[in-house]
């Protein structure tokens, strides 16, 4: 432990002393100090954005040339996105595939993979209410919340799935993936 | 004693607790300090069923009576019968065609494959067909080529060709009935 001559002296050499003392908390205290540090490592995830699925992929099985086919098997839609935040702010969701579906070198065209939320349980604003809307490959609106619903209230969207194999489209079995994007920027 | 001990010792538990707070704030950005944004992926698939067929609309090559030497045509006006192809497949495939047992029905005499000869009048596909449009072929004993695939005609669109038929039989064939099998073949070999 230095003396109070030899911190006098550091200043003097430009040192900079932190006067911490050296010896350890009492158990108590330290007990104290870890469960507030715990406390606010954990809280801002509790206010922060969530979005999840009911992981219900979207499977059309085996399909003919020309036919069209609609996933809504469960009382008018195939799955459920819950989103909620507790941020404060607006927030939005999109929907996007992260590329056309593909088999090897072929690919259905964007415009006959379609998507429509035929409900929600929010208030805010759905983007295409009545209407299914073919998949792109830039994150398309879905919904925009209300500021009401910042503040951790779950919102749940219910989509169904429309699918239409073109006249020409060679055989195969094509996939892709639907990207559910959770945001705060418009 | 416990009271001066604690407040002696306070200073380095708050350094503590500034550190974990900083911490805490880079693991999970503040919404004053950062925009959030979640993603979630489902995927999603199809099989697209494999079509490799071909049907003729009429398949009865009825003549009727002929006179020995001289032409007889089927469709002469447009066209006697018309054949649809469909494969999406993806690879090349070919229609070939050939005549079976061309014979007298009675004394099953035969007649020269080459005594009927066909014609596409009219097409959709692609390529065009093989000798054109103007030129009548005549049938073989083995299979020839009448239209081989191309582009669009091998990802599933239905491709039509319209025949017409003629018939020429020698001058001493024998009066009488004759009859054979006109067989198309659509296959992904040549």
């Amino acid at each position: 432990m230095k003396t109070s001559r030899q911190e006098t002296g550091d200043r003097r050499q430009g040192k900079r002393v932190i006067s911490l003392p050296p010896v350890s908390c009492p158990v108590p205290l330290r007990l104290a100090a870890a469960v507030v540090v715990w406390v606010l490592a954990a809280s801002p995830a509790q206010a922060a954005l969530t979005l999840s699925t009911d992981h219900r992929s979207v499977f059309f099985g085996r399909m003919q040339l020309d036919e069209e086919k609609t996933l809504a098997e469960q009382g008018g839609y195939h799955n459920q996105i819950t989103c909620s935040s507790t941020n404060g702010q607006a927030w939005y969701l999109k929907v996007s595939v992260i590329q056309p579906l593909s088999s090897g070198g072929h690919t259905i065209p964007l415009d006959a993979f379609r998507w429509h939320v035929i409900s929600t349980s929010g208030s805010g604003t759905l983007t295409h209410p009545r209407e299914f809307s073919a998949f792109t490959l830039v994150p398309q609106l879905v919904y925009i919340s209300t500021p009401a619903e910042a503040s951790g209230q779950s919102v749940t969207f219910q989509f169904r799935y429309q699918l239409r194999i073109p006249e020409e489209q060679p055989s195969g079995s094509y996939s892709t993936t639907i990207r559910f994007t959770l945001t705060e920027m418009l | 004693m416990p009271s001066v001990l604690r407040r002696r010792w306070l200073p380095p538990c708050v350094a503590t607790l500034v550190v974990g707070m900083t911490t805490g704030a880079m693991l999970h950005p503040s919404p004053a300090f950062a925009l959030e944004e979640r993603i979630q992926d489902l995927s999603a698939s199809v099989e697209v069923a494999a079509v490799f067929q071909c049907t003729l609309d009429n398949p009865h090559l009825a003549f009727g009576s002929v006179t020995p030497g001289q032409p007889a045509t089927l469709g002469g006006g447009r066209f006697f019968n018309e054949l649809r192809c469909r494969s999406n497949a993806g690879r090349p495939w070919y229609l070939k065609a050939h005549l079976l047992g061309l014979r007298h029905l009675d004394t099953n005499r035969p007649l020269k494959a080459d005594s009927l000869t066909w014609r596409v009048v009219d097409f959709t596909g692609a390529a065009e067909p093989a000798g054109g449009r103007q030129d009548a072929k005549p049938f073989d004993d083995d299979p020839v080529l009448v239209y081989a695939s191309q582009g669009a005609d091998e990802k599933g669109r239905e491709v039509i060709l319209r025949f017409q038929y003629t018939l020429t039989t020698p001058e001493d064939a024998p009066a009488g009935t004759y009859v054979g099998e006109v067989i198309f073949t659509m296959a992904e070999t040549p």
